[in-house]
């Protein structure tokens, strides 16, 4: 697709990693709790109550404002962000703002994406520290045919970080790439677990061919983010196309559907009427605790995946990759500690078990605990002591993500590499009696090869030994030749 | 009688106290059908429960059983309150505002919630949604507000002593036309937790008494930090009864401001003003006349700040979570909010948010509410400047004697001025203490003395002093 | 005024108005101030440094929660009106 795309980012992150609510002593941990349960005066907003700041939330924020390579303002002010709607209870939200002289906590960072073939700086605007709001659900399940609405003010409060970026990406992949980047670096941080429902939301900022900016809201993962920006693109192409006009507006991606539409919420948006909150007095950020927060930074992705391009000896794009997920790469780690072969282990992780999560929609951690470290380093002995070949190796991979087995159950079944140079020849002589055409484009045509080998992959159920299967079909031409 | 007194009589003969409350309550229903400082007045029953459990208790804390009177803004757990508005008509908190833990901790008994301007936006509690407080001197006249009901309840020995908030003037201003004393502490010194929020950055709340003595003992008792107030002062808070003491405590230097003396000012305050300085003089105080220049604009932009800061305290109020009910039943959020704000908000109140909203919008914030910011940094350093070089200041605490009921309430400027000489402290987080300067064609005025930051000690001690040379005994 | 959300009756609304414009009247005096540009807002006359809190739980939890909202929920949910 060639149409010039400009996307931008908004992405807030939930701080799971604290205890406590940002501005009250409430649990940070409200999932699964009955609704209501989780609250108090402060983040009810009740009249009289009063918000006071948790310390780790900021040293959390400063630690990501570094991360991201930003420059952390000399004090953090906070600001009202007013408008009415049920899920907040103050009908305005805690946050911050970049103008009238008012800063935000962090400005003008930057993350480099390693696309593979190129590498992109995507500019960070700011960072913010905010808190977020309760949650709305419908009796009816769908907003559609409600005559009301129910409230759950459990999660109202809980610490978020609000990360601005640039419209710097120019296509959906690039935008995917950097939301994991971005979450993997919360892993690693220890601000974030991405795998909890809602703790990592993303809203997109989109223009195509120069026009109005849409926004796209409600995108909860980096997969989601790509499939609802393709689609956005395509529709607004279409519309351009056939003669349209698109206008400024925002979306609702719905992911069930796969397709975004107009939303129908109209916050009372536009004017937020910010101005400096006065029951939070400025609170100054001493220069010695952002050295002493930087010294304390744990290996983030970038330098991770830098030693274990060194230690590992696997190559720069895939440890990019393996890094882009915390999880994923402790496991690559804690794998090869186990058995070694470490390019072995990030091919089968990177090449094959991604692939397979992706495609099944499966959980990433239910993943890792099927193809768990024992298993992965089964399979990669098979692979070296010859039992199954490297065709095996990937179903092998699919059928202990798939079915939740061992490898060893798999081998029961009998599914190992045919390498009997007897059994092979007579299939190999069954496939030439099929198939004599092709045995003859074969001596003129080494592609026609394929075909052959390919059948005999067929009728062994890709057991057959790739290399010896070869070697006795060109014997086998070459003797034909000859008669 | 004082809290000192009640508390020594009560120590001495604890029947005593049953006593008290029943004469209390007796006074109560004399007055209070014309008064009406109360919006909420506990049974006397349940009061008496509570005499009886601080007496099972064994100490008597610094206030000693005293019957606390508590302005409707101040969260009290299980006791309704209102701030004066149909939108929390019954609303009844789950929990006591940090100073009403602070007076039963120290052996108060709260009798009741007081009368107020709607969510504190007055000067003459005419502005409360259910009735208009009257001034116990002059049944005709208001008691000031917004703290009108606490003023009077004390004025009227309806309660011992009493809390009320200042914002703009709202203890002081009362203080002045009842003939009490109220003192608004230095912004941060007192915990605003619990304290139903009209403008954050300028509310304070301060005890309200019939003698100087009772307003130090009841400030010693709620003043200092509090951890769930993020604007609350990290500091010692001395026993501020130590500095009640009938001459001055050092050489003090004061200040007249010739802009709180000027043209506005009814003449016989200012002869009750010069009064009270020729005596404090006498005792060898030093006072001076300056001019700060910027007060002129203080007024418009207390207002200008003061009105952000309520249209945005008072956004919460949708009748969702609590407050005045809303029937969910199929109406869209804004219309149902809209529905409830109509019906909850009085027209000052209305008045104010949208005024608030006004000068916080795109395009006017500049040059609305950031000027007046920017105002408020100049009368902070006007101030910071001046108490360089003196110890306290000296005014009139209101231009007037108090006003009669409708006299200023149909014109909003006329209101608004009444609070001329109490704003610009609040603008800079002063302390100030309103004391009785005597009396002017029979009605009570008052002198407000307000210093630097935490000088709370300095105003008791010459607001003592003021109180002998007034000679107004109770 | 949709802003606000808050609306005044009909037969008010002309006496309101005149009110507001004449207190717009007395802000103008400040808006047309014209003060240097390094004279620095005053948002807070607040002395300290801010007050921040441990991150240590404290709230209140369970079924309490419940009667911190003086409503009859459903199902423990708060009803809200219509969100679209």
């Amino acid at each position: 697709m060639s149409a010039r795309v400009a996307i931008g980012l908004e992405v807030h992150a939930q701080i799971t990693s604290l205890r406590t609510k940002l501005f009250c002593s409430c649990s940070s941990d409200y999932r699964g709790r009955k609704p209501n349960t989780n609250v108090c005066p402060t983040c009810l907003g009740l009249p009289g109550s009063l918000p006071v700041l948790n310390r780790v939330a900021l040293e959390k924020a400063i630690a990501l404002a570094l991360a991201l390579n930003c420059r952390i303002s000399e004090k953090l002010v906070f600001v009202r962000k007013h408008y009415f709607y049920p899920d907040l209870p103050k009908n305005y939200q805690i946050s911050q703002y970049d103008r009238y002289g008012l800063i935000p906590l962090a400005v003008d960072g930057s993350v480099t994406i390693d696309m593979g073939s190129y590498s992109k700086v995507i500019r960070i605007r700011r960072i913010n520290v905010e808190e977020d709001t309760g949650r709305i659900v419908y009796p009816g399940g769908s907003p559609l045919g409600s005559t009301y609405s129910l409230i759950d003010y459990n999660r109202a409060g809980i610490a978020l970080l609000e990360i601005v970026t640039e419209p710097d990406f120019s296509n959906p992949r690039e935008a995917r790439v950097f939301l994991e980047k971005l979450g993997s670096i919360l892993e690693h941080l220890d601000i974030t677990d991405t795998s909890l429902e809602g703790a990592l939301r993303a809203d997109a900022n989109i223009s195509v061919e120069g026009g109005p900016r849409v926004e796209i809201k409600n995108i909860g993962s980096p997969k989601e983010l790509e499939k609802a920006l393709g689609y956005e693109i395509t529709r607004q192409l279409n519309i351009l196309k056939s003669g349209g006009t698109l206008e400024r507006e925002t979306r609702h991606w719905i992911k069930e559907r796969g397709i975004t539409v107009p939303s129908r919420v109209k916050e009372l948006e536009g004017d937020y009427r910010y101005f400096p909150d006065p029951d939070l007095p400025p609170i100054t950020i001493p220069r010695d605790l952002i050295e002493s927060i930087k010294r304390g930074l744990p290996e983030l992705p970038d330098l991770r995946a830098r030693r274990l391009a060194e230690e590992y000896g696997i190559g720069s794009y895939m440890a990019s990759v393996l890094v882009l997920n915390k999880r994923l790469c402790d496991h690559f780690e804690s794998t090869v500690k186990l058995c070694g072969n470490p390019k072995v282990v990030s091919s089968i992780l990177v090449n094959e078990f991604l692939r397979w999560v992706d495609e099944l929609d499966l959980d990433l951690s239910e993943g890792l605990k099927r193809l768990s470290s024992e298993r992965l380093c089964g399979i990669v002995d098979y692979l070296e002591k010859g039992v199954i070949s490297v065709k095996l190796l990937k179903e092998y991979v699919r059928r202990v993500i798939v079915e939740d087995v061992g490898p060893e159950k798999i081998v029961e079944s009998g599914m190992t590499t045919l390498s009997s140079a007897e059994d092979l020849e007579k299939i190999v002589e069954e496939v030439f009696r099929e198939f004599p055409k092709a045995v003859e484009d074969a001596k003129r045509d080494p592609r026609a090869v394929n075909f052959l080998v390919g059948q005999v992959m067929r009728k062994t159920r890709g057991r057959a030994d790739p290399r010896l299967t070869n070697e006795i079909i060109m014997r086998r031409l070459r003797g034909h030749e000859s008669s | 009688m004082s809290i000192r007194d009640l508390r020594a009589r009560v120590e001495g003969d604890p029947d005593f106290l049953f006593r008290y409350i029943e004469e209390v309550y007796r006074i109560v229903e004399r007055h209070e059908e014309v008064v009406r400082a109360y919006i909420t007045l506990r049974p006397m029953e349940e009061v008496v429960k509570e005499a009886e459990e601080l007496l099972r208790r064994g100490t008597l804390g610094p206030l000693g059983g005293s019957l606390v009177a508590v302005k409707d803004n101040i969260s009290t757990k299980g006791i309704r309150t209102t701030c004066g508005s149909r939108m929390l008509e019954n609303y009844v908190p789950p929990y006591d505002a940090t100073v009403v833990e602070r007076v039963k901790a120290a052996g108060g008994i709260i009798i009741g919630k007081t009368n107020m301007d709607e969510f504190a936006m007055g000067s003459t509690t005419e502005n409360s949604s259910f009735f208009p407080t009257r001034n116990p001197w002059d049944l005709e006249r208001v008691p000031g507000g917004s703290s009108g009901g606490s003023a009077a309840a004390v004025a009227a020995c309806e309660a011992t002593v009493a809390l009320g908030s200042d914002t703009g003037g709202s203890i002081r201003l009362p203080a002045a036309y009842t003939g009490t004393v109220g003192l608004k502490p230095t912004y941060g010194l007192v915990s605003r937790y619990g304290l139903i929020a009209y403008a954050s950055s300028l509310d304070q709340i301060g005890p309200i008494g019939r003698c100087v003595d009772d307003v130090a003992r009841v400030l010693s008792v709620i003043a200092g930090h509090d951890a769930r107030d993020s604007t609350s002062l990290k500091v010692e808070v001395p026993d501020y009864t130590q500095f009640v003491r009938e001459e001055p405590l050092r050489r003090y230097r004061a200040v007249v401001i010739e802009e709180m003396v000027g043209e506005g000012v009814d003449r016989g305050v200012v002869k009750a003003l010069e009064h009270v300085i020729n005596k404090l003089e006498g005792y060898g105080i030093e006072v001076e006349f300056r001019s700060v220049p910027v007060l002129e604009y203080s007024l418009p932009a207390y207002y200008i700040i003061a009105m952000a800061e309520a249209s945005s305290n008072l956004a919460r109020y949708d009748g969702l979570r609590y407050g005045i009910h809303l029937s969910a039943e199929g109406l869209l959020w804004t219309k149902a909010y809209a529905q409830v704000r109509k019906i909850g908000f009085g027209d000052e109140v209305k008045r104010r948010i949208i005024l608030g909203t006004y000068v916080l919008s795109e395009g006017l914030y500049e040059g609305y509410y950031l000027k007046a910011a920017k105002v408020r940094r100049a009368v902070y350093d006007g101030f910071r400047k001046l108490f360089s070089e003196f110890d306290f200041a000296v005014s009139p605490t209101a231009p007037t004697p108090p006003p009669r009921l409708g006299e200023v309430i149909t014109d909003p400027l006329k209101l608004y001025s009444l609070d001329i000489n109490t704003v610009p402290v609040n603008l800079a987080g002063l302390p100030a203490i309103s004391v009785p300067g005597g009396f002017v064609g029979g009605l009570p005025v008052g002198i407000q003395l307000f210093g630097p930051p935490l000088s709370e000690g300095v105003l008791i001690n010459v607001a003592r002093m003021v109180e002998v040379i007034v000679g107004y005994e109770r | 005024m949709t802003l606000a959300l808050v609306e005044v009756d009909e037969s008010k609304l002309e006496g309101i108005l005149r009110d507001l414009e004449k207190i717009v009247e007395m802000f103008n005096k400040i808006r047309d101030l014209n003060l240097p540009d390094e004279l620095e807002p005053l948002y807070t006359t607040y002395l300290g440094e801010g007050n921040v809190r441990e991150d240590v739980e404290g709230g209140v939890t369970g079924s309490e929660g419940h009667k911190l909202l003086s409503r009859e929920l459903e199902d423990g949910y708060l009803k809200a009106p219509r969100t679209l």
